[in-house]
């Protein structure tokens, strides 16, 4: 299984054709171990770029694949023409209108696409479509910080999270005081000193650890 | 246009363009990733940084204030901002005292994240400072990499776009949005007011051994708002390289010796019931040097 | 950035009516895609609903997928259009000419699909944030640079062998074993 997996998580990176294996993807699609295997790695990514929604439904593909099949069911009959021609009753008029619709709905769609334009600052969806950094930055700009996750988890959080990165002093940790007061002093001679090292102060002091 | 020029262009670049990118900050084998959008317009600058990985970290800063975020411990740090403190921080008005101390040149051409750059190397001339490799973007003039160098040549921290947007508009309303903090945060304030600048014959805290390039540039008094105490800052620069010394009459819990965070390097002393913090981008041998100089002498003697 | 292969591949296999590879497309961009429409609609249930919509169309229409774009652009675009849509149906008060509804009734009988969504199904996800990133920070440096450069910075392994002055075949090996090490905190919590 290791085996396998390194070839998933290859799979989910690759953009060139050297190394593709068709046969990795038959292994795939015949293994519902590896399947689950590649969702947890794209959820991994994900959870990373802050992307995950608040809540995970694990049954939300199943769903949709039993409504795809019960579509394609109900297809199968309802877009025979002949069979709304010869009968033309009212409840087989229904569904083609139905796919009719459905039909102009992509038309519709690739319509709109084309001529909505994006307002910067808004939270218009398109900004969506854009790279994927241009969505991370205008998800960072408009849903900045989770404030609405309860209190009690996030002290939780906060424990758990004693050791996450960012920077820390030598030496010095068993000194949270000094470490603090280190800290202090030097945003403060960040903000009124001078400085030829482009970004990098900001960086330092955006990348402090999470317990300051 | 020689290296020095290309650095003023950058600096104004920085300070006068709308951009928004992806960076990421490598340091002592660590990687933080982030991301900046700056804004200027009519009112000022703004600026925003945002730690990507881990819980998200983030800096906004505007003409007033500069505020850090740090959702996973609901903590709100504020701190005044100075005009000038945008990236990239300053401009060098001495270029002729700059050469004394530092080559600075142009070394060649590279692409960083798609964008045509020039390379300016500023070296320094002693080990008492660190150099400085910049990409500049041909077009936009805006900085793309940053590597600093420490005294035995090796990088120490850099800093790489991985993508690199010049915005047309200001995009104003979005930096607007800063997040409503409830009360589960906790706020802190280093300080109350603006700090006051000091002129150089009230401070009584001398240097006797200043490393050689380095002068004084400012000296500030500020308030620590929990303990009522006064802190004074004093600033000493050689024109690219910066460090400061902050005196305080409480005891930084008797700590004394030295200590480092990627680049900056601090020293810690006692002298006369008072703690001498000398803290920079400088190596730790300069910041030493500093600190064991200090010495009190009695203002208006 | 090129086009994705495993994506390309998947489609291809989903426009010749291989069902399954549809699915393996919906598990990878499910959360994507109901975080879109949760730009839309606050409500979980109804976004739930829009995005499965949106999966079910893509689904009827990826014969007209040609490939020029990537295919989650292609799948946005659905999904950002079913979710306009679906607002702007209940937003009227006298549809004169209601997508949705009708649309709807095409998927009339279809009760009982929520059985598939109980609470058990449903999870924090700060809990799986927390303990990805958990995993993460226990990482060693060469693993956790790698990883981050690969999933935050969407660096190439190329790329990344260049900034981590290190093989490709090398940088392969740390991004999986970083997704190894993190799924074995994560794979408890799901299964």
């Amino acid at each position: 299984m290791n085996d396998e997996k390194q070839k998933i998580s290859h799979l989910l990176d690759e953009y060139s054709s050297n190394n593709f294996e068709k046969k990795t993807i038959d292994d795939l699609l015949d293994d519902v171990n590896q399947q689950y295997c590649l969702s947890r790695y794209q959820m991994i990514g994900q959870a990373m770029r802050h992307e995950l929604p608040n809540k995970i439904d694990t049954g939300f593909s199943p769903v949709v694949m039993s409504r795809i099949r019960q579509t394609e069911a109900k297809n199968k009959f309802n877009v025979d023409p002949k069979k709304v021609v010869t009968t033309w009753r009212w409840e087989f008029l229904k569904p083609l209108a139905g796919m009719a619709v459905a039909a102009s709905v992509a038309i519709i769609s690739i319509t709109l696409w084309q001529s909505v334009s994006f307002t910067p600052g808004s939270t218009a969806p398109d900004a969506s479509f854009a790279s994927v950094e241009q969505k991370k930055i205008d998800l960072l700009v408009n849903q900045p910080i989770q404030v609405a996750v309860p209190a009690s988890t996030t002290l939780g959080t906060a424990k758990r999270n004693r050791n996450n990165n960012g920077m820390h002093w030598k030496v010095i940790r068993d000194a949270p005081g000094l470490e603090r007061k280190l800290n202090a002093y030097l945003i403060n001679h960040t903000e009124y000193s001078k400085s030829m090292q482009g970004l990098i102060p900001q960086a330092r002091v955006a990348g402090y650890g999470a317990e300051k | 246009m020689p290296a020095m020029d290309w650095v003023q262009k950058m600096s104004e670049s920085m300070r006068n363009l709308n951009y928004r990118g992806n960076f990421v900050y490598m340091h002592e084998k660590q990687l933080e990733s982030m991301s900046i959008l700056h804004l200027k317009n009519e009112q000022g600058e703004k600026e925003r940084l945002l730690s990507l990985n881990g819980e998200a970290r983030e800096v906004i800063r505007d003409n007033k204030n500069l505020t850090c975020i740090w959702p996973s411990s609901r903590t709100v740090v504020i701190d005044h901002t100075k005009q000038n403190s945008f990236s990239p921080l300053f401009i060098p008005d001495d270029i002729a005292s700059i050469s004394q101390l530092y080559d600075v040149k142009l070394t060649g051409k590279d692409r960083v994240a798609g964008h045509e750059s020039v390379m300016v190397f500023i070296s320094p001339k002693d080990q008492l400072r660190y150099g400085i490799k910049l990409w500049i973007a041909e077009e936009s003039a805006l900085l793309v990499k940053s590597n600093l160098i420490n005294e035995l040549g090796e990088v120490i921290e850099q800093v790489m776009f991985t993508s690199l947007e010049v915005l047309l508009d200001s995009h104003d309303l979005t930096l607007n949005t800063i997040p409503e903090l409830d009360e589960s945060f906790t706020m802190v304030r280093y300080h109350q007011g603006e700090p006051s600048e000091e002129s150089s014959s009230d401070v009584a805290w001398h240097l006797t051994d200043m490393p050689k390039g380095f002068r004084l540039d400012s000296v500030l008094k500020r308030e620590v708002s929990a303990t009522g105490l006064y802190v004074h800052q004093m600033i000493f620069t050689d024109g690219l390289a910066s460090l400061s010394v902050f005196v305080e009459k409480e005891s930084v819990q008797n700590h004394s010796g030295s200590t480092s965070m990627g680049a900056v390097n601090a020293f810690i002393r006692i002298v006369d019931g008072h703690s001498i913090i000398a803290i920079g981008e400088v190596p730790a041998a300069t910041v030493q040097q500093v600190a064991e100089s200090v010495f009190y002498q009695e203002p208006n003697l | 950035m090129g086009i994705n292969l495993l994506d390309a591949e998947l489609v291809r296999r989903a426009q010749e009516g291989d069902s399954k590879a549809f699915d393996v497309l919906v598990q990878k961009y499910q959360f994507k895609v109901i975080n879109l429409v949760g730009r839309f609609v606050n409500d979980h249930s109804e976004c739930q609903d829009i995005a499965q919509d949106a999966f079910v169309k893509a689904y009827r229409a990826i014969g007209n997928f040609r490939g020029e774009s990537q295919f989650y652009t292609w799948l946005y675009r659905i999904a950002a259009n079913t979710a306009k849509n679906y607002l702007a149906s209940r937003s009227r008060k006298s549809p004169t000419y209601t997508v949705e509804v009708e649309d709807a009734e095409h998927y009339e009988g279809e009760s009982g699909l929520k059985e598939y969504t109980t609470p058990e199904n449903l999870m924090l996800t700060e809990e799986i944030k927390q303990t990805i990133f958990k995993a993460i920070e226990a990482l060693p440096e060469d693993l956790k640079s790698a990883i981050t450069l690969r999933e935050i910075e969407g660096l190439s392994y190329e790329e990344i062998a260049d900034v981590m002055d290190c093989p490709i075949g090398t940088v392969r090996s740390r991004i999986f074993r970083a997704r190894d090490s993190i799924d074995k905190e994560l794979r408890p919590l799901l299964e």
